[in-house]
């Protein structure tokens, strides 16, 4: 059996979980392309113009799999559908509606993963649900969860700490990136500008990879000093991220896509909070002139060379 | 300026500023504390509120900035938000720093929590403005407030449903204007019943009897845009004088009592299309849509602010509605730069397709049964 995965939004959370999952059941897992002009395109076209950017590149990237479907032999694609989770935390609500969209606007078969913590749907029962469907005892797939949720715990340490000693020798310039995981990991998206920053020798570090991960209370709550009445589980994380890195980087750089909903509101606080660094908010849209980003890129790094000397 | 301690604003939505300050005026201690209703809703509100909020934000946000900034301005220090689900429930935190980062002074009151409304969390809050509020009488002043909103509600979809049917034109607008009015200083239960059954009376005698064939369009979306006439640039009024019969499901009422009993109902009403919540609003959206094919409706009207998830997520599954029942629908975005006559032209060109479509199914109905 073969299953396909789009490789955009909530694909970079679970990256490694699914790739460990999928194998410990013997299934065979096809990721879709990387992101390219085709796909974007593709996917504006099955859009709404006004969703957010990087949802209608998931739906590029749900196109390009059911392309490959004959070719490959792709018995279904999975959709996650990530809704709440634990101490009231939510997902943005595009996050909730995709496998409905993909079921409406595209003649497939999908799957889905439905993560719902006030309904009762918790991360384990999911992925039983989800083995379900493969024809798999829910035996066998409680225990690919364990595993892969440990490979993923793994994976995230490893970069995070390969992030911090990057951060304690790096002598060059150090700035950090808020971004979502699925803007910064697309490579149409995120790619071309840390290309850039290697360009210009600069080293960049992205608030996503933090010291939240581990089990510690005071650390996942230092999004407090910022926000205190959010709830979106990934700006959490990536305000978690701005406290831990604050007094470390010489600029802050919010990368956002348009119109995303969370950012819109949750970038403008922290940029009214956070005073004592020097930031920039960057909004990407489907229009691909770079050159006017680069240019803005180009004289923030110019600033905070001046100031650092 | 007023000598008062506390002034107290809120943001407008459609009519409710009538039972908000109604509550208000019985919870607050006169002596030290005054209501100060925001000017009404004028092309100001919305550009002094879009100047100070984030660039793509939802058009709700902006309003109530406007709304805020120029109570403030006249004098306000203590505001109420009123919160709630998707982005509204972060409004609060986000307004509050820009405000205060302009450099004014207040007190600031959110009512419902992201998890739903708490009632002795905001009998806290209050308790910090009037220290003499007790919380049974609270509790009661509450629960009064709950019921006039409710009749507020009866009473304006009933306005809205008949004014295609007035006997002279202007009539129910004019009850409608003195309602209101009265509505203010109600203090008791039976005040409010005697003058529910004044005013239904009133309505009912102003309506024809006969209530001929006119074109049916149903108003799904979210809710701000459908509660906040100047917010969808007047689109009821307009379609009702245009001689439309006007059907819209979302009211305080309905969002706040009915609205999670009905998720399950929703769940199966749409169940061809949908199978799970589609966050906010959209769900009903898609429910309401399927429910007004069935009633027979001859074109439905999906309004919504720029830059809303929920009912983004509800579009494509409205379009495959639309062009498997087919059944017109027409999607509207407002934000703060949509001109009324871009609105006009496009509600013109709809109805006039909808007439249309009714004498042909008309005419082909005839050819069937000779």
């Amino acid at each position: 059996m073969k299953i396909g995965i789009p490789k955009a939004l909530c694909y970079f959370e679970y990256a490694e979980m699914f790739k460990c999952f999928f194998k410990e059941l013997g299934i065979e897992v096809v990721l879709s392309n990387d992101t390219d002009k085709k796909m974007l395109q593709n996917g504006i076209y099955a859009s709404i113009d006004e969703e957010c950017l990087a949802s209608k590149i998931f739906l590029g990237h749900v196109k390009d799999l059911i392309s490959r479907k004959e070719s490959e032999n792709i018995d279904y694609i999975v959709i996650p559908r990530l809704c709440t989770f634990k101490n009231n935390q939510t997902m943005c609500v595009k996050f909730y509606a995709l496998y409905d969209i993909c079921c409406n606007i595209f003649d497939s078969k999908f799957l889905i993963l439905n993560v719902d913590y006030n309904k009762g749907e918790n991360e384990l029962k999911a992925f039983i649900n989800l083995g379900k469907k493969l024809n798999k005892g829910s035996y066998e797939t409680t225990i690919s969860y364990f595993k892969a949720k440990r490979m993923q715990k793994n994976y995230e340490i490893d970069k995070l700490n390969n992030q911090l000693k990057k951060l304690n020798e790096s002598k060059n310039l150090k700035i950090l990136i808020v971004a979502h995981s699925y803007v910064y990991n697309d490579k149409y998206l995120g790619f071309t500008i840390k290309d850039y920053f290697e360009k210009l020798g600069v080293d960049i570090f992205y608030a996503d990879i933090n010291s939240s991960i581990y089990k510690n209370e005071e650390m996942k709550m230092r999004y407090k000093n910022i926000s205190k009445s959010i709830y979106w589980k990934q700006n959490i994380k990536l305000l978690n991220g701005v406290c831990e890195y604050l007094d470390k980087v010489d600029g802050i750089i919010y990368f956002s896509v348009f119109p995303c909903g969370t950012d819109s509101l949750v970038n403008e606080l922290c940029i009214r909070k956070v005073k004592n660094v020097p930031s920039m908010n960057i909004i990407l849209d489907e229009e691909d002139g770079m050159a006017g980003i680069y240019t803005r890129l180009e004289s923030f790094t110019d600033i905070l060379e001046k100031v650092k000397k | 300026m007023s000598s008062k301690k506390y002034v107290i604003s809120f943001p407008h939505i459609g009519n409710y500023y009538v039972p908000v300050y109604n509550l208000l005026s019985k919870l607050i201690d006169k002596d030290t504390t005054k209501i100060l209703v925001p000017d009404k809703m004028s092309k100001n509100t919305i550009d002094i509120g879009s100047k100070f909020s984030p660039e793509y934000i939802c058009v709700p946000f902006k309003y109530n900035m406007g709304n805020f900034i120029e109570s403030l301005n006249k004098g306000a220090n203590v505001l109420i938000q009123a919160g709630g689900g998707c982005r509204y429930g972060y409004y609060a935190e986000i307004q509050e720093q820009i405000l205060r980062d302009m450099g004014y002074d207040f007190k600031y009151i959110t009512l419902l929590d992201p998890e739903g409304v708490n009632i002795k969390k905001v009998y806290g809050r209050f308790k910090k403005i009037n220290e003499k509020l007790k919380f049974k009488d609270f509790a009661l002043h509450f629960i009064f407030a709950i019921k006039a909103i409710n009749i507020l509600d009866k009473f304006e979809t009933y306005i809205r449903e008949n004014i295609v049917f007035e006997k002279n034109k202007g009539e129910l607008e004019k009850i409608h204007k003195n309602f209101l009015e009265e509505l203010k200083y109600i203090n008791s239960y039976k005040e409010l019943y005697e003058f529910k059954n004044k005013y239904f009376n009133l309505a009912k005698n102003a309506v024809k009897n006969d209530k001929s064939d006119v074109i049916k369009i149903g108003i799904v979306g979210e809710l701000y845009t459908s509660m906040e006439p100047f917010s969808s640039m007047f689109l009821e009024k307009e379609l009702s004088q245009m001689g439309c019969f006007v059907k819209r499901y979302t009211t305080v009422t309905y969002l706040l009592f009915e609205k999670g009993r009905a998720q399950k109902g929703h769940l199966k009403n749409a169940k061809d299309y949908v199978c799970h919540s589609l966050g906010a609003d959209g769900l009903e959206s898609v429910s309401h849509t399927l429910e007004l094919v069935n009633n027979g409706y001859d074109g439905i009207i999906h309004i919504k602010p720029f830059g809303c998830t929920p009912e983004i997520n509800a579009m494509p599954i409205l379009q495959k509605i639309s062009r498997e029942k087919n059944i017109p629908i027409i999607y509207f975005t407002f934000d703060s730069q949509t001109s009324e006559a871009g609105i006009k032209t496009r509600l013109e060109a709809f109805l006039d397709m909808m007439v249309m479509r009714k004498e042909k199914i008309k005419k082909n109905r005839r050819e069937v049964y000779g």
